[in-house]
C-alpha cells in the first residue's frame, strides 16, 4: 500500500474470453494477447469494427462478467484508491478463482464507473436522483450526495431550468423528459459521481450529433484529467475522429479473418488533439512501452 | 444500513413513480382481496344480523326455568342464590302474575277494568329495558300498564290508578286497594290485552293478601279463616258397660294410635275436675302416634267426632293437648283446653258438668273451675309484646244445668253474680311456655275452648299469627314462593352455559339455546366455506401475483442490469423486488379495503321510496369487522410477497451486462 500513484491501475495479460450463443450453437472467442497497461488520468479509446469483440472485453475489464476460463489469466490487477488515499492493489485473477462475487460487487460498486450505449438511466428517478444513485449505494451522506450531484449538474451543463421558470428545473425532472444530449450527459454525470478509478465508456455519444458528443467527451475528459482525479476512462467507439481528439491510448481490436475470433491488434500512444500533449508518464508511455517491446 | 434504506427508496419509487405500470398489479391484486373482504362482511353481517335479531327479542338472553326434578318452589332466597351462583346472570324475575281490578284515580275518568293481569318485573328487568321502560324500584308503589288498559282507563305516565285486589268468593269477596302510579305505557302485541307490570315486592305483597294474609306494609289485614287446630292426642271416654272393642283397638291401631289406659291416672287436671268416683263408671283412655308427641309437624287435626262415631264403644273423645301453665303475682293460672258435645252424658262425670266448652263455643273465653274469685278478663301472653285478650265466662250454677245450651251460644261477658274480681296481671311470655307440671296442683284452672288452646299451641310452634286486628289466630304468613321464573343471561352467548347449569341443577328450562347454537353452526360453517374459498382465492391470487410480477420483471431487465452494474448486490435487488410487490399488496388492500366501504354503505342503503327504478336494490347487511380488514391487508401483502419470491429470485441472478442489453429496447 503506498499513497504514490501507481503507473497502471489496471493490468492485463492473457485474456481468451469464450462467448457461446445457446440459441444459435455458434461461439466466439476474444483474446487479448498484448499486454493491457492504463494508467491514471488517462482516457483509453477501443477502437474496432462491429461484432470484434469491444463490449465483450469491456464486460470483462468492467468486472461484469468472470472471464471464462480465469486460471489461465497470466495477470489481472486493479489498483484502487481508499478513502484515506492509499492504493491497494485488487489481484481479479484469484478473486474470479475463488468466486468471491461479494468482492466484485463492492469494487464494481466503489471503483467502476459505467456509462453505456443508451446510457440505461433509471425511469423512476429524476436527475438528480439518478446521478445520485451510485453515491447512495455506496451509503454516502445525504450532504456530500447533494454536494457532489449539484457539482457534476453544473460541470454538464444540467443546472439550468427547462425553458418557462415555471417548470420545474431540469434537476429534479424524470429522465423521460429529456433530450438525448441531456440524457447522455446525465449517464456521464452519473457515471463519474462516485469518482470511480475505472470508467467505462461503452459508445457514449452514438445518440448525440457531433456537436453535442464532442461537448459531453470534453466534459467527460476534463473531469478525469482533473488535478483531484486519478481515474482512467476506457471508451468504446467506432468514431476515428473522436479517439484521436480524445484519447490518451488508442486499443485497436479486429476479428481474426474465417475465425470467429476477435482480438487486440494494435495499442498505440495518442496525443489527442483536445488539449495538450500528456507527458509519457501520464499517457500511457509504460504501456506503449511495453506494447513496444512485445513487439 | 444506509444502502438497504435506499433499496427500498428505489423499490418506492419504482412502485409511485411508474403508477401507470404498477395500477395494473394493484388492480388485479385488489380484484382478488375484494371479494374475500366481501365474503367475510357478507358472513358476519349475515351472522350478525341472527345475533341481533335474538339479541333485541325480549326472549333472546331469556332462560325460563322450572323445577321439574324435586318440584320444588322457588322462593325469594332461592332466587338470590341461583343469581349468584350461576355464571353470567343479570338478574331473575319470577314469574308470578296477580288478577286486579283497576281504576283511574279520583278526579280522573271514572273508568276501570277488571281482570287485569299484573305480572312481576324488577328493577333492570331487561325485558322492559327493550322497551325503553324503566322498571319500577322496589318498595316503590308503581305500575306498567298495557296499552290497552291504559286506553280503557285514559290515563298516561305520570297518572295515578287504584289497584284494587279481592280475596274470597265473589259473595264474601274482601277487597284492598292501594294507589299507584303509572310508570309507564307499553305497547302489546295484542291491543285487546290486559295486562300489566308492578314491582315483585308489590305483587307478593298483592299476592300475601290474595292467599288470606295480612299486609302491614300497606294496612291490609289477615283473611277471617283461623289457623287449624291441632292436637297432641285424644282421650277416650267409655263407660264400664261400653268400652272401646277389639274392632276399635284394632281401627284406631291401623292408624297408627297407641292407646293407653289411663283411668287411674287421667292427664292433669282432668282427676281434679271429674267427680272422686268417675273410676267406677268411667274408663279412660289416651290416644296418640308415635310423632304426635315429640314433632310439632306430625300433630294431628282428625275431629274428635269422627273418632267417637268410628268406634263402636259408646264414648266421648276429647281431643287433647298439653295443659299450659302461666305464674303472676297474683297466683297461678292452668289452661286446659276441654271441649265436647254439649249433651255428651260425659258431662255428668265432670263436678261441674257446665265446666267443659262444647264446639260452638266462643273461643276467647273461659271458665274458672273453682268457685273463687277470679279475673274478670285475661290477657294471655303470646309474646313479650302480644297477648291473646280472653272473657271470663261463669259456670252455669248446677239449677241451671238444664239451660246450659242457651249459655254457650255467644261469648258471655263477666256478670255481677259471677265471682269475677279484677282482672288478674298479665304473666309473661316466659312464665307460660311451659307445660304444666306438679305445680298445676296449686294453681287455678283456667278451662279454654279445646282449639283455643290448640292455636296457641301453633302460635308457639310458629304455624300460626294472632291478628289483633282482627281477634283471630290466623296461619301463618309464609314467603311467596314461584312455580317458575325467568333469568337473564349477560349476553347471548351466555345462555348455553347458564342453561347447562341449571340443568344440572335439576331444573326444567326452556330457552332460546337452540337458535343461539344454530347462529354458531352457521357462523362456523359459514366460516369455513369463507376459509376454503379465501385459501382458494388466496392460491389463485398467489400464482396471479407470480405471473404478473414476472412479466413485470422481465419488463423491468434493463433496470435491474443497470442496478447491477452499479455494483447493488443480488440480495439488495432480491429485497427490493419484495418490498415493491409487497408495496403493492398493501396497495391492493387499501384500494380493496376503500371499495369494502363503498360496497357496504351501498349494498346496505335504502333508497328513497320516490326513486322508483332503484326498488330493485336489495337491502344487504355486510360488516367489515377489523379483524377481517387486517387478515385481508395481511393476506394481500403475504400473497403478494410470496408471488413476487420467484421473480425476484430470477431477477437477482440477471447477468448484469446481458439484463441491460436484452432489456434496452423493452
Amino acid at each position: 500500500m503506498s499513497t504514490t500513484p501507481p503507473d497502471f491501475i489496471l493490468e492485463l495479460d492473457g485474456l481468451e474470453q469464450r462467448l457461446f450463443d445457446p440459441s444459435s450453437g455458434e461461439s466466439f472467442t476474444v483474446r487479448v494477447d498484448l499486454p493491457l497497461r492504463i494508467a491514471p488520468r488517462s482516457v483509453v479509446a477501443l477502437l474496432g469494427p462491429s461484432g470484434c469483440g469491444k463490449t465483450t472485453l469491456l464486460t470483462v475489464l468492467g468486472l461484469l462478467r468472470a472471464p471464462s476460463n480465469p486460471e489461465t489469466l497470466e495477470r489481472f490487477i486493479i489498483r484502487t484508491r481508499s478513502g484515506d488515499g492509499m492504493w491497494l492493489t485488487h489481484d481479479l485473477k484469484s478473486i474470479w478463482i475463488s468466486r468471491r462475487r461479494g468482492k466484485v460487487e463492492a469494487l464494481r460498486r466503489q471503483h467502476l464507473g459505467f456509462a453505456l450505449q443508451s446510457g440505461e438511466l433509471l425511469p423512476a428517478l429524476t436527475v438528480t436522483e439518478n446521478i445520485a444513485a451510485p453515491l447512495k449505494l455506496n451509503g454516502v451522506s445525504r450532504a456530500i450526495c447533494t454536494m457532489r450531484v449539484s457539482e457534476l449538474l453544473t460541470s454538464f451543463g444540467l443546472e439550468q431550468c427547462n425553458g418557462s421558470t415555471l417548470e420545474r428545473s431540469l434537476a429534479h425532472q424524470r429522465v423521460n423528459r429529456l433530450s438525448g444530449g441531456e440524457y447522455q450527459r446525465v449517464a456521464l454525470a452519473r457515471a463519474i459521481a462516485h469518482r470511480p478509478t475505472l470508467l467505462f465508456v461503452d459508445e457514449p455519444t452514438s445518440a448525440l450529433n457531433r456537436e453535442l458528443a464532442h461537448g459531453a467527451l470534453s466534459q467527460l475528459r476534463t473531469l478525469q484529467r482533473n488535478e483531484s482525479s486519478q481515474g482512467a476512462a476506457v471508451m468504446i467507439t467506432h468514431d476515428e475522429d473522436l479517439a484521436r481528439i480524445f484519447a490518451d491510448v488508442i486499443i485497436r481490436m479486429s476479428p481474426r479473418r474465417g475465425e470467429p475470433v476477435g482480438e487486440v491488434v494494435d495499442v498505440t500512444v495518442n496525443v489527442p488533439a483536445v488539449d495538450e500533449p500528456l507527458e509519457p508518464a501520464e499517457a500511457g508511455v509504460g504501456l506503449l512501452a511495453e506494447s513496444a517491446s512485445d513487439s | 444500513m444506509r444502502r438497504w434504506l435506499y433499496y427500498f427508496e428505489l423499490a418506492w419509487c419504482d412502485l409511485v413513480r411508474l403508477w401507470a405500470t404498477t395500477q395494473h398489479h394493484v388492480i388485479i391484486v385488489a380484484g382478488i382481496c375484494l371479494p374475500i373482504l366481501m365474503l367475510l362482511g357478507l358472513k358476519r353481517g349475515h351472522v350478525e344480523a341472527l345475533r341481533q335479531d335474538l339479541i333485541t327479542s325480549p326472549t333472546g338472553r331469556q332462560i325460563t326455568f322450572w323445577s321439574a326434578q324435586k318440584g320444588e318452589l322457588l322462593d325469594r332466597k332461592s332466587i338470590d342464590r341461583l343469581t349468584g351462583d350461576l355464571p353470567s346472570v343479570e338478574i331473575v324475575v319470577p314469574e308470578t302474575q296477580r288478577v286486579v281490578t283497576i281504576h283511574s284515580a279520583a278526579g280522573a275518568s271514572d273508568a276501570s277494568v277488571d281482570s287485569v293481569t299484573l305480572f312481576a318485573t324488577r328493577e333492570g328487568d331487561p325485558m322492559m329495558s327493550q322497551l325503553g321502560i324503566r322498571s319500577p324500584k322496589a318498595g316503590t308503589h308503581e305500575v306498567i300498564l298495557g296499552q290497552a288498559v291504559a286506553d280503557e282507563l285514559k290515563v298516561r305516565q305520570g297518572d295515578t290508578v287504584e289497584v284494587v285486589i279481592s280475596r274470597g268468593r265473589s259473595s264474601e269477596a274482601e277487597m284492598a286497594s292501594v294507589s299507584c302510579k303509572v310508570a309507564a305505557v307499553m305497547p302489546t302485541e295484542e291491543h285487546s290485552a290486559l295486562i300489566g307490570y308492578v314491582d315483585l315486592d308489590l305483587l307478593d305483597q298483592f299476592d300475601a293478601f290474595g292467599r288470606g294474609f295480612r299486609v302491614p306494609e300497606l294496612g291490609w289485614s289477615s283473611a277471617r279463616v283461623s289457623a287449624v287446630d291441632t292436637y297432641s292426642g285424644y282421650l277416650f271416654f267409655c263407660e264400664k258397660t261400653s268400652t272401646l272393642t277389639e274392632d276399635d283397638r284394632r281401627y284406631l291401631g291401623e292408624r297408627g294410635f297407641r292407646l293407653e289406659h289411663c283411668t287411674d291416672n287421667p292427664p292433669e287436671p282432668l282427676r281434679s275436675l271429674l267427680i272422686p268416683d268417675f273410676s267406677e263408671g268411667l274408663v279412660i283412655y289416651r290416644a296418640h302416634t308415635a310423632e304426635s308427641e315429640k314433632n310439632p309437624s306430625g300433630r294431628l287435626r282428625i275431629p274428635p267426632s269422627e273418632l267417637s262415631e268410628a268406634t263402636e264403644a259408646d264414648d266421648v273423645v276429647l281431643a287433647w293437648n298439653e295443659p299450659k301453665i302461666r305464674s303472676a303475682a297474683d297466683g297461678s293460672f292452668l289452661m286446659a283446653g276441654i271441649s265436647f258435645s254439649r249433651r255428651a252424658w260425659l258431662r255428668e262425670y265432670f263436678s261441674e258438668p257446665s265446666l267443659a266448652f262444647d264446639y260452638e263455643a266462643e273461643p276467647f273465653s273461659f271458665h274458672l273451675a273453682s268457685a273463687d274469685a277470679g279475673p274478670t278478663a285475661f290477657d294471655w301472653p303470646l309474646t313479650e309484646e302480644l297477648s291473646v285478650p280472653l272473657s271470663f265466662i261463669p259456670i252455669p250454677k248446677s239449677s241451671d244445668r238444664d239451660s246450659i245450651e242457651g249459655a254457650d251460644e255467644s261469648p258471655r261477658q263477666p256478670t255481677a253474680e259471677g265471682p269475677a274480681t279484677e282482672p288478674a296481671a298479665n304473666p309473661t311470655a316466659e312464665e307460660v311456655n311451659s307445660s304444666a307440671t306438679n305445680d298445676q296442683l296449686a294453681a287455678r284452672i283456667l278451662v279454654v275452648p279445646a282449639n283455643l288452646l290448640a292455636w296457641i299451641q301453633e302460635f308457639g310452634e310458629g304455624r300460626a299469627d294472632f291478628d289483633t286486628d282482627i281477634k283471630l289466630f290466623v296461619p301463618r304468613q309464609e314467603p311467596a314462593v314461584y312455580d317458575r321464573a325467568r333469568l337473564y343471561a349477560m349476553t347471548i352467548d351466555d345462555v348455553p352455559s347458564v342453561v347447562d347449569s341449571l340443568a344440572d341443577s335439576g331444573f326444567a328450562v326452556m330457552s332460546e339455546t337452540g337458535r343461539i347454537t344454530e347462529i354458531h353452526r352457521q357462523d362456523d360453517s359459514l366460516q369455513l366455506l369463507v376459509f376454503v374459498v379465501g385459501a382458494g382465492v388466496f392460491l389463485f391470487g398467489v400464482v396471479t401475483v407470480f405471473s404478473v410480477l414476472m412479466e413485470s420483471t422481465d419488463r423491468k431487465r434493463g433496470t435491474i442490469g443497470v442496478l447491477r452494474v452499479m455494483g447493488m448486490s443480488r440480495s439488495g435487488i432480491f429485497a427490493s423486488i419484495l418490498v415493491r410487490a409487497t408495496a403493492i399488496g398493501a396497495a391492493a388492500a387499501l384500494v380493496s379495503l376503500l371499495c369494502g366501504f363503498g360496497l357496504r354503505a351501498f349494498l346496505g342503503w335504502t333508497p328513497p321510496s320516490d326513486i322508483t327504478w332503484l326498488q330493485w336494490k336489495p337491502i344487504v347487511t355486510v360488516m367489515l369487522a377489523q379483524n377481517d380488514l387486517i387478515l385481508v391487508t395481511a393476506g394481500a401483502m403475504l400473497c403478494c410477497g410470496l408471488g413476487a419470491i420467484p421473480p425476484a429470485w430470477r431477477a437477482s441472478r440477471l447477468d448484469p451486462f446481458d439484463a441491460i442489453v436484452e432489456g434496452r429496447f423493452r
